[in-house]
């Protein structure tokens, strides 16, 4: 499903968006620090402020996500539904290394602290 | 009270309720009280700010709250509580089709290079094939952003790549924006 050329695109070099819906159907959209590769089937986000993309996704499951490659700007949007939240695991101690990299080079150490990893199963992906 | 009964109480009810803030809607054969939001002002800054070096999505969804995305190409406010914007035409067919089920509208902008962010909520309006006057405000955009992404490092002419055109532009009215810059206390409501 998730090919080498869309792994590039998910380094968090060009940031990515996530839209979500609540459970009354108001969609939210939102910029997200990085989509993390789990498998070829599963992806994941950050969570680092309980916000309303992740208070969405346990209302609602369903997200989708752009992802857009820093070599050519080839974009692609995949559709997600939420699998389940990971705070101790390998992937969790992976993830926040990275994202205290990325939060290191813009300076925001404080800001950027993992709570969760959110996991997806991608339902189809899209290249634009 | 049947059906039919309610329909015609509604008529009335809505005639009065509209300008109190709230809606009733028919589900069911019973009545439930909606609140909806009046359009909001916005301030001269985040005027400017909609048409900086801005990344840009539209989120929008189906009947089946199934969520959708869209990459924005332009965007500017066209009145106090309007914005207008742009997006690719080979990729707005299901934007088009939810937003005319349910007008709902959540845009995302973020400075390229502060990282500074608002999420705009509102209602769709309207939408049309691009003019020759919006077709420019695109290729503006673009062309801000070539330079923008020149300084941080991306090759030149990269942007281009994203499908923009030809190109239809959408029309919302704003009920609520966010501050979605990224620290500590983020994703207030900003008042008008």
């Amino acid at each position: 499903m998730i090919s080498e050329d869309m792994k590039i695109a998910m380094k968090g070099i060009v940031p990515s968006t996530m839209s979500t819906c609540n459970s009354e159907g108001v969609p939210n959209i939102s910029y997200i620090s990085q989509l993390y590769y789990v498998d070829e089937n599963h992806v994941a986000i950050s969570n680092q402020f309980f916000n309303k993309t992740i208070r969405n996704i346990r209302e609602n499951p369903l997200a989708c996500v752009n992802i857009v490659s820093p070599e050519d700007f080839s974009m692609w949007v995949l559709d997600l539904k939420y699998s389940h939240s990971e705070t101790e695991s390998d992937l969790f101690e992976q993830m926040e290394m990275q994202l205290e990299a990325i939060a290191s080079m813009q300076g925001m150490e404080d800001v950027f602290k993992l709570k969760a990893a959110e996991v997806f199963t991608v339902l189809s992906i899209n290249k634009i | 009270m049947n059906t039919e009964c309610i329909n015609q109480e509604l008529k009335v009810l809505i005639q009065r309720c509209v300008y109190c803030g709230f809606i009733l809607c028919l589900k069911q054969n019973t009545i439930s009280i909606h609140y909806f939001l009046a359009a909001m002002q916005i301030n001269e800054d985040l005027k400017k700010f909609l048409q900086g070096v801005n990344g840009q999505g539209l989120g929008t969804r189906d009947k089946d709250l199934t969520p959708s995305y869209n990459r924005i190409i332009a965007a500017k406010a066209s009145g106090n509580n309007t914005i207008k914007f742009t997006i690719a035409k080979q990729t707005a067919a299901q934007a088009i089709k939810n937003l005319r089920e349910n007008k709902m509208v959540s845009l995302v902008q973020a400075n390229i290079l502060n990282f500074e962010c608002y999420q705009f909520k509102g209602s769709y309006i309207s939408h049309h094939d691009s003019t020759s006057e919006e077709k420019a405000d695109v290729e503006n955009y673009f062309n801000k952003m070539n330079e923008a992404l020149i300084k941080i490092g991306v090759q030149d002419g990269l942007v281009y790549n994203f499908p923009h055109d030809p190109t239809i532009t959408i029309e919302f009215e704003v009920e609520q924006i966010f501050e979605q810059t990224p620290k500590i206390g983020t994703g207030n409501l900003i008042k008008a």
